[in-house]
C-alpha cells in the first residue's frame, strides 16, 4: 500500500514516536528523497528528518498545484446602464462625504432628484453603510447596484424597493438653495462688516456659492484663530448672521452660523475652548460641502 | 519636470486618511503665496493656528517640508500643494520664493554626488568585513542546525500540541532565529500560528510550511552544492540581505518601459512593505520592487499603479528571478499607454507557477495576468476563465463588492498574484470596450475607501 500524504499528514499530527510509519511504502520518486541512514554519520538521519524529507516532497508537489475552484455560476453582467454620471465635481465630492450622513444623504437625494447615478465603485461603499444611506442609494445605484444586490444576500431586500416601477428615469426638481445673488449679499456683508478682512474677501466678486462659502469659512477661520496682535477677536455683528441664515435657509447651516457665532463670543472672552472651534470648522466644512452640491445642482 | 497626476500624488499620501485630507485643501482658498517653479512648488495654508503654515515641496527629488506640526509625510498640506499643482491650478512663478530655493539647496548638498567623498574599502577593512560575513554564515549555520532538531521535535512529539498554544508554540524558536541572523526564517515561523487557526485542514498545511523551513535548513547546509542562482535563493529566504549597491554595480541593467501594473501593502513586525509589479514592454518580463516603511516614515511611492517608467531594473541572481531595484537616474513616470494584453488562460498560469516552485520551491507568490470573470457563490469568490476552469480569488470582504462593482462581470484580463492560496487580483483591463485598454490606477477604488 503506497504512503500518501493524508498518512504521513496523521503520523505528524499524532506525532511519528507514537505513530511509526514504514516510509519505504512512498511512491518511488518521493522515496528518492529520502536519505539513507549510513554507519558513518551519526547525526543523519534520523527517523525525523527521514520523514520531514519525505514531507517536503509532497509540500513541493502540492505547492506547485494552484487550488482549483468550482460550484459558482458565472451570472449575467448588469444591465447597460441608463441614468448619466453626475457633474465630476459632485463625483469628486461624494467620498468626502461617506462620513457626513446627513450632507451624504442630501447629495444622494439630490442626484435622484437630478435623473444621475453614483459612480460604480461608490455603489459597494454606500450599500455597506446604514439603513438609512442604504436606502438613500437605491434609487442611484444604477444597474449596477442591482446586479451586485442580486448577489449579496444581505441587499437582495433593496431590490424589492428597486423594482422598475419604482426607478427614477428622469430629473426632477432639485432641492432649493440659496441663490447666488443672495449670497453674494452676504459676502459683501461680511466683507463690509469686518475691516480687518482677508483683501481677497473684500475684493471678492464672483457670486458662486462654492467659492462664497470657501471665501467665508477662510473668514472665519481667521477669525477663530488667535489674534496675532494680542487684540481679542470682534464678535461679528448678529446682522451680519441674520443675513447668512437668510442666504441658506437650512437648518443645518444656520447651526453652523450659530456655532461659528459662539466660538468667536467664546474667543473674545478669552475661553475659547478646543471643542467650540471644531464644532465651528465642521460646520463650516459641512456648509461648504453643501455649497458645492448646490451649485452643481442649480 | 513632468507634472505629476493626480494618481501620483494619490499614491504619495502615507494613507487614505491623508489622500481625503489632502484633497480637501485642493482648493484655492485657503492657499497664500504660491508658486511654482520647476521642481518646486511652495505656499501658505491657512490651517487652524495663527500663522499660515508654510509648505514646500521638491517634486523631483519627492521631498517635502511642512511648518504644520504633523507627524505624516508627506502631510495634508503638502498633498493639497500637490493636488493643485497637478491639476494645474497653482500658477508658475518667475522667482522662486528664497524658502523654496533654501529647500532645494539644502537638498543639493546633502544629495549632490560631486561632495560625496567615494568610498573605496581598504585591504584591511575588506578583510574585516569577510571575517564577518564568515563569523555570520557561521551563526546562520548553526540555526538551522537548532532549526532543523526543534522541527524534528515537532513531528516527533504531534503538531496537535501546538493547538494548544498557537501563538506562543513558535516564538521561542523564532526568536532563537533572529539571534541566529536568520529574519526570512523568523519571519516564517511567526507566520505558523495563522496556519494553526485556518481552520478544517490545518494540520496538513503545518506540516507542509515545516516541512519546507526544514528543507530549506537542509539546503542551506548544502550551498556549495546548489547551482549559483538557487543558493542565492536559498540565501534570501534565509535573510541574508540583499545589497544594494552590490547589485547595482555587479548585475546588468535590464532597460525597458516597465508598466506598474499594480501595488499591495503589508504589515510585519512593525515594517510596512509595498509589493509593487512592473512588467517589461518590450521585454514582456515581469519584475518586483520592494519598498519598506517604519517609524512614521513614508514608504517610497514612485512607482505609482496605472503609470509607466522608462529605467533600467538590476535583478539580483535568483533561481526565480523577479525582485528588483531601480538603477540610477529612472525616467520620469508617465500615465500608462494603451495597452491590450494577450489573453492568459489558467491552464497556462498554472503551468508557469509550477514551473516558478519548481524552480525556487519557497516562493509564495508569482505575478501573471489572468482572463476571466469574477464569479461569486455562497461562500468563495473564484475567477473563471474562458474554458471554465477556476481559481480562489484572495480579496477581503470589503474590497471584494468594489472589485465586482468595477469588473461589473464582464470578461477582464486581470494582472496579480498567484499564490498556493490562490488569485490576488490587483488591477484589471477590460476586454469589451474599445475605450478601455489601459490597466486602470486602483485609486478610482482608493479614493472611495472609508478611512
Amino acid at each position: 500500500m503506497t504512503l500518501d500524504h493524508a498518512a504521513l499528514v496523521t503520523a505528524a499530527a499524532i506525532g511519528i514516536r507514537t505513530r511509526q510509519i514504514d516510509l519505504t511504502d512512498l511512491p518511488a520518486e518521493l522515496l528518492a528523497l529520502v536519505p539513507k541512514r549510513t554507519e558513518t554519520d551519526s547525526t543523519e538521519p534520523s527517523d525525523a528528518a527521514a520523514f520531514l524529507a519525505a514531507a517536503s516532497g509532497y509540500a513541493v508537489a502540492r505547492r506547485g498545484t494552484l487550488p482549483s475552484a468550482s460550484g459558482v455560476a458565472i451570472s449575467e453582467p448588469p444591465d447597460p446602464e441608463t441614468l448619466p454620471l453626475p457633474p465630476s465635481a459632485v463625483q469628486a465630492l461624494l467620498p468626502r462625504l461617506v462620513d457626513t450622513t446627513p450632507v451624504l444623504l442630501e447629495a444622494l437625494a439630490m442626484v435622484a432628484a437630478a435623473g444621475h447615478r453614483v459612480p460604480e465603485a461608490a455603489v459597494p461603499i454606500l450599500l455597506a453603510r446604514g439603513p438609512e444611506v442604504r436606502a438613500a442609494t437605491v434609487p442611484v445605484m444604477g444597474e449596477v447596484g442591482r446586479w451586485l444586490c442580486s448577489l449579496n444576500p444581505a441587499w437582495t431586500p433593496l431590490l424589492q424597493s428597486s423594482s422598475p416601477r419604482n426607478r427614477r428615469t428622469g430629473p426632477s426638481s432639485p432641492p432649493a438653495g440659496p441663490t447666488a445673488a443672495e449670497m453674494a449679499a452676504v459676502l459683501e456683508s461680511l466683507a463690509r462688516a469686518d475691516a480687518a478682512a482677508p483683501p481677497e474677501l473684500k475684493q471678492f466678486t464672483v457670486p458662486w456659492p462654492r467659492e462664497l462659502a470657501i471665501a467665508v469659512g477662510s473668514w472665519l477661520m481667521a477669525r477663530l484663530s488667535p489674534p496675532r496682535s494680542g487684540q481679542p477677536c470682534t464678535s461679528a455683528p448678529p446682522s451680519l448672521w441674520d443675513r447668512w441664515a437668510v442666504a441658506v435657509p437650512r437648518s443645518d447651516a444656520r447651526e453652523a452660523a450659530v456655532a461659528t457665532q459662539n466660538a468667536i463670543g467664546a474667543a473674545r472672552h478669552g475661553g475659547a475652548t478646543a471643542a467650540a472651534t471644531t464644532r465651528a470648522h465642521r460646520a463650516v466644512h459641512v456648509l461648504t460641502l453643501r455649497s458645492i452640491l448646490h451649485e452643481e445642482y442649480q | 519636470m513632468t507634472r505629476w497626476t493626480v494618481e501620483q500624488v494619490l499614491a504619495a499620501a502615507p494613507d487614505s486618511a491623508s489622500q481625503v485630507a489632502g484633497r480637501k485643501l485642493a482648493t484655492p482658498a485657503p492657499w497664500r503665496n504660491t508658486g511654482w517653479s520647476g521642481e518646486l512648488l511652495w505656499g501658505d495654508c491657512l490651517g487652524s493656528g495663527s500663522s499660515p503654515y508654510q509648505v514646500t515641496v521638491d517634486a523631483g527629488s519627492r521631498r517635502w517640508k511642512c511648518s504644520c506640526p504633523s507627524r505624516k509625510f508627506p502631510c495634508k498640506h503638502a498633498l493639497g500643494l500637490l493636488f493643485l499643482w497637478a491639476e494645474g491650478r497653482l500658477s508658475e512663478s518667475g522667482v522662486i520664493a528664497p524658502r523654496a530655493a533654501d529647500f532645494a539647496a539644502q537638498a543639493g548638498k546633502s544629495d549632490s554626488p560631486a561632495e560625496t567623498p567615494t568610498k573605496q574599502q581598504t585591504a584591511e577593512q575588506k578583510a574585516a568585513a569577510e571575517q564577518r560575513a564568515a563569523r555570520r554564515a557561521a551563526r546562520v549555520a548553526d540555526g538551522m542546525l537548532d532549526l532543523r532538531r526543534w522541527i524534528s521535535d515537532q513531528v516527533a512529539n504531534g503538531l496537535s500540541q501546538a493547538a494548544r498554544s498557537p501563538y506562543g508554540w513558535s516564538e521561542a524558536v523564532a526568536a532563537r532565529m533572529v539571534d541566529a541572523q536568520a529574519p526570512g526564517v523568523a519571519s516564517w515561523l511567526r507566520r505558523l500560528p495563522a496556519v494553526i487557526a485556518s481552520g478544517q485542514g490545518w494540520p496538513a498545511r503545518l506540516l507542509d510550511e515545516l516541512a519546507l523551513l526544514d528543507l530549506l535548513a537542509v539546503s542551506y547546509g548544502r550551498l556549495d552544492q546548489l547551482p549559483a542562482e538557487l543558493a542565492a535563493s536559498v540565501r534570501t529566504h534565509v535573510g541574508f540581505p540583499t545589497v544594494s549597491a552590490e547589485v547595482l554595480a555587479t548585475r546588468p541593467g535590464v532597460i525597458d518601459t516597465w508598466r506598474v501594473l499594480g501595488s499591495r501593502d503589508s504589515q510585519e513586525e512593525q515594517v510596512t512593505t509595498r509589493r509593487t509589479w512592473l512588467y517589461g514592454v518590450r521585454t514582456g518580463r515581469w519584475a518586483l520592487v520592494l519598498a519598506f516603511a517604519a517609524g512614521g516614515v513614508s514608504l517610497d511611492t514612485s512607482l505609482a499603479a496605472g503609470t509607466q517608467v522608462g529605467m533600467a531594473l538590476h535583478f539580483p541572481l535568483a533561481a526565480l528571478p523577479l525582485r528588483a531595484l531601480v538603477g540610477p537616474d529612472p525616467g520620469e513616470a508617465v500615465a500608462m499607454d494603451s495597452w491590450q494584453p494577450e489573453p492568459v488562460d489558467l491552464t497556462t498560469a498554472g503551468r508557469r507557477w509550477r514551473e516558478a516552485v519548481a524552480a525556487d520551491p519557497w516562493t509564495r507568490t508569482m505575478p501573471t495576468l489572468l482572463t476571466g470573470r469574477l464569479a461569486v457563490g455562497d461562500r468563495t469568490t473564484q475567477l473563471v476563465d474562458d474554458a471554465g476552469a477556476a481559481v480562489p480569488v484572495q480579496l477581503e470582504p470589503e474590497r471584494l463588492w468594489s472589485w465586482l462593482a468595477r469588473t461589473r462581470g464582464r470578461r477582464c484580463t486581470f494582472a496579480g498574484e498567484l499564490s498556493p492560496d490562490g488569485f490576488r487580483p490587483l488591477g484589471f483591463t477590460p476586454l469589451d470596450s474599445a475605450r478601455e485598454t489601459a490597466t486602470r490606477s486602483p485609486s478610482e477604488v482608493e479614493a472611495w475607501e472609508v478611512p
